[in-house]
């Protein structure tokens, strides 16, 4: 339920029906009557410090800037249509990407599972030799036709060495 | 341009009013007019839209400088405003007034702004007077009349700031309902229909927004009133 004051509020702002309105003034108290008179001094405050002069008005024209705006937007190129795909057919085509997309890593893993592992040989002989008072280490590894080749490993004056004989 | 560029009339005051069946009929020829250059401007006629500029950037831009206090703000949110109005037309199905429509856009472009600003609301100050209760102490009008002429508040720098300042004090939603009723006038119901809220929503918002108001100007009542007796207290 509305205040008493509430119905002051409606009263000032003329938004009572006439006949509330004039029952209301005719039983107001001096206070009440003060009160309205106190709330029209905060409207009239209010509209003289917050609307802008007639000389500010004056030079007032968002038309010339608003037509600028108006005139580029018409001058951009008009934007290209592209038809919309249905969500139906955006599904359908997600879905066939995965599967390719997935069949391709299935087969990629079974490649690398299955690939052939390079050939190790271990018939490599290896002897340890005492060459003019230093250490050298002869390594014989034999290929696929039968043949050999040796590799000499030095050590001397603290420098590592290969030599392919 | 065939349309005649006039603002429409203010909401009628006890002082100004004239029959009441005369505004209703002015309002009903505004509506008319303003359906037939929205018509044509959705027909590519940019005259008639120049019509609805010239007939409504005064009111636009004070409302907005009513928010922003900054003239070149305000004015971009005018022209921002009109141009959503522009682009938007379609959208406008004519349920309401045209103005309406258009004060709806220009206030919620204000108070985007201002939150971008960080100029927020207070939303404590909303919570604070939804608590209150009716009858309440805290729940009345002050009586206390100001000190100073209130024509000459645009001159009373210190009134000026004081009004501001109390102006930032309430919620958007206040200050929207204020602004809407002393800059343009609108009634409660036109009022709702730019805020989209019930007319009661509207009597409530506005009652609590000029008490806030009421009680930031106690410094500027008259002393003796009894609000500033109970102050001195």
């Amino acid at each position: 339920m509305a205040s008493r004051d509430q119905l002051l509020s409606r009263l000032h702002d003329n938004e009572l029906p006439a006949a509330e309105a004039d029952a209301l003034r005719a039983e107001l108290s001096p206070e009440e009557q003060q009160k309205l008179v106190a709330l029209s001094d905060v409207d009239a405050a209010l509209k003289n410090a917050l609307l802008p002069t007639e000389t500010e008005l004056a030079g007032l024209d968002l038309w010339a800037g608003l037509s600028d705006k108006l005139d580029a937007a018409n001058a951009a190129p008009a934007a290209q249509v592209i038809a919309l795909e249905s969500a139906r057919s955006r599904r359908r085509r997600s879905i066939g990407i995965t599967a390719i997309f997935s069949t391709l890593a299935a087969a990629a893993g079974l490649l690398l599972l299955l690939r052939a592992k390079p050939a190790i040989s271990n018939r490599c002989d290896i002897e340890e030799l005492e060459v003019a008072g230093e250490n050298a280490t002869v390594i014989h590894i034999p290929d696929e036709h039968g043949r050999e080749t040796a590799l000499i490993w030095f050590d001397h004056q603290e420098t590592d060495q290969w030599e392919s004989l | 341009m065939t349309a005649k560029a006039t603002e429409p009339s203010k909401q009628a005051t006890s002082e100004s009013a004239g029959p009441a069946s005369a505004a209703t009929a002015d309002k009903a020829a505004l509506r008319q007019d303003e359906a037939a250059l929205i018509e044509r401007i959705r027909r590519g006629d940019r005259a008639a839209f120049r019509v609805l500029v010239d007939r409504y950037q005064r009111r636009v831009y004070s409302l907005a400088l009513g928010f922003v206090r900054d003239p070149d703000e305000a004015r971009d949110i005018s022209q921002e405003a009109f141009l959503k109005v522009y682009r938007h037309l379609d959208t406008f199905h004519g349920q309401s007034n045209f103005y309406t429509w258009l004060y709806r856009i220009t206030v919620n472009l204000c108070i985007d702004l201002r939150r971008k600003a960080g100029r927020g609301n207070q939303s404590e100050f909303d919570e604070r007077i939804a608590h209150e209760e009716a009858g309440s102490p805290a729940d009345a009008l002050s009586p206390g009349r100001l000190r100073f002429d209130p024509a000459k508040a645009l001159h009373n720098r210190e009134l000026r700031e004081r009004l501001q300042a109390a102006l930032e004090q309430l919620s958007e939603t206040h200050r929207s309902v204020l602004l809407l009723r002393e800059i343009e006038g609108l009634s409660y119901k036109e009022i709702a229909e730019v805020l989209d809220c019930p007319e009661g929503t509207v009597m409530s918002r506005l009652f609590h927004a000029r008490r806030l108001m009421q009680q930031m100007l106690l410094d500027f009542t008259e002393p003796g009133s009894p609000k500033e007796a109970a102050k001195s207290a």
